[in-house]
């Protein structure tokens, strides 16, 4: 197995572990403002370096999130957000290409493409994660304003730790 | 085959995405109360919509035969309801249960002439016999007069021919119901003794002496009375129950014992 396959499985073993067992039980709440859920885990998604052959990370992704509804018991609700952004990521990746191309093993990673171009990335991929997760989960647009404010208060709340973890942690693949 | 394989590749990641989304949605459906219920409650608008919808062209070409269903069970009822009011009134147990109700649809009516008739949808073959009375929901309508294999042909009340014999509710007096050719919604009940007791709103019901209507079927109300001239009897205005310009169901009462009264009367004669 080499250093890429290790990291990787390290990395999701370590944020699944992290999002159920911490993350699931932080409930932030003001008052009746009940809508911030840290979601932390879809940088492993993120992350994956850019020769996983697409169909392969799809199916992980869709794992992923089985893994992480059978501790939230909402089977499906997870994997399919996973599925959806696991399935557009090589749209954005092809969107925000930078001008040299990529070196095609490395992982998207703040340290690998610099900060200024994984900012925009992860908060592309984890609002559209954010969206699909909370539209699945209310299941009807009757419900949008709730979609929308647990959409974005989320993506704030989530969005900080995952830049955090770049700033400290250098993920090379 | 090879383009086949080629396609397949090119669409891989499209195909994964698809079919877990799928299994996802599967997942979603069955596995958690508050998605299914929304799914199982906006499929229903939906297949509810385009049920109903069948349900009502549907029932609109069952209207006739539910029609049909409804007269029977009406018959039934009315049936039923005439041995409870006997029971009621003990004495006429006996009389009411020898009454049968056929359910009949008019096809044709008339009320302008001075002689009426109505065509009847029943015949010989569903027991309609002359002589048979014919009511509706509100009261008495007419008589069966002729009948053929499928129709019969019955004269109205009004009719200047139509002879009933009819009596007040509540003192039992009688005499015979006519009708004068002019107005199609009251009739003239002739032959009362002028002692009797009258009052305007009195209820006019068949009094059963005939062999046509059972007793206590409802005819009308008295509208006005006066003495005829030159005799001691009444002539009461009655204000017929039964909207006989417009007539659509029917029932034809069929008395089972007719045969046998007429014989005994006949031979007495």
């Amino acid at each position: 197995m080499n250093k890429a396959v290790i990291s990787n499985l390290w990395r999701t073993v370590v944020f699944v572990a992290l999002q159920v067992l911490v993350f699931m039980s932080i409930k932030i709440s003001f008052g009746s403002f009940d809508f911030i859920h840290i979601i932390v885990y879809p940088i492993i998604i993120i992350l994956f370096p850019l020769n996983v052959p697409r169909p392969f990370l799809i199916f992980l992704s869709f794992l992923i999130g089985m893994t992480v509804d059978m501790f939230y018991s909402s089977i499906g609700v997870h994997a399919s957000a996973c599925v959806f952004i696991a399935y557009i990521r090589d749209y954005v990746l092809k969107y925000l290409e930078p001008h040299g191309g990529y070196s095609i093993e490395i992982s998207p990673s703040s340290h690998n493409l610099g900060f200024q171009w994984f900012l925009p990335y992860s908060c592309f991929m984890l609002f559209v994660f954010m969206l699909f997760y909370f539209s699945v989960e209310a299941f009807s647009f009757v419900y949008i304003f709730e979609i929308i404010m647990n959409t974005i208060s989320s993506f704030i709340f989530s969005i900080l730790f995952i830049l955090i973890h770049q700033f400290i942690f250098k993920t090379t693949v | 085959m090879r383009n086949l394989i080629a396609l397949l590749i090119r669409f891989s990641s499209l195909i994964t995405f698809v079919v877990l989304e799928i299994i996802c949605f599967v997942l979603i459906v069955n596995y958690n109360a508050s998605q299914k219920d929304i799914w199982v409650n906006s499929s229903n608008l939906f297949s509810g919509t385009i049920l109903e919808k069948k349900n009502e062209v549907k029932s609109f070409l069952d209207l006739q035969e539910l029609n049909n269903k409804l007269q029977e069970e009406n018959a039934l009822l009315k049936e039923s309801l005439l041995i409870t009011k006997g029971y009621s009134a003990q004495i006429e147990v006996d009389t009411n249960l020898r009454y049968e109700h056929i359910p009949a649809s008019i096809f044709s009516q008339e009320y302008r002439l001075r002689n009426n008739h109505l065509t009847i949808n029943k015949g010989e073959r569903d027991s309609v016999r002359v002589d048979m009375g014919v009511i509706n929901k509100d009261g008495i309508v007419g008589i069966i007069k002729g009948v053929s294999t499928k129709y019969s042909l019955a004269i109205s009340l009004l009719n200047t021919q139509t002879r009933i014999s009819a009596s007040i509710k509540s003192s039992n007096y009688f005499g015979n119901l006519y009708w004068e050719g002019r107005d199609p919604t009251t009739m003239t009940l002739e032959s009362i003794p002028r002692y009797a007791e009258v009052e305007i709103g009195d209820t006019i019901v068949t009094s059963g002496y005939s062999t046509i209507f059972p007793r206590g079927i409802d005819v009308g109300v008295i509208e006005s009375y006066k003495i005829k001239e030159g005799t001691s009897n009444l002539n009461i205005e009655v204000k017929l129950s039964a909207d006989l310009t417009n007539l659509s169901t029917v029932y034809i009462i069929n008395n089972k014992d007719k045969q046998e009264v007429k014989a005994l009367q006949e031979e007495n004669e």
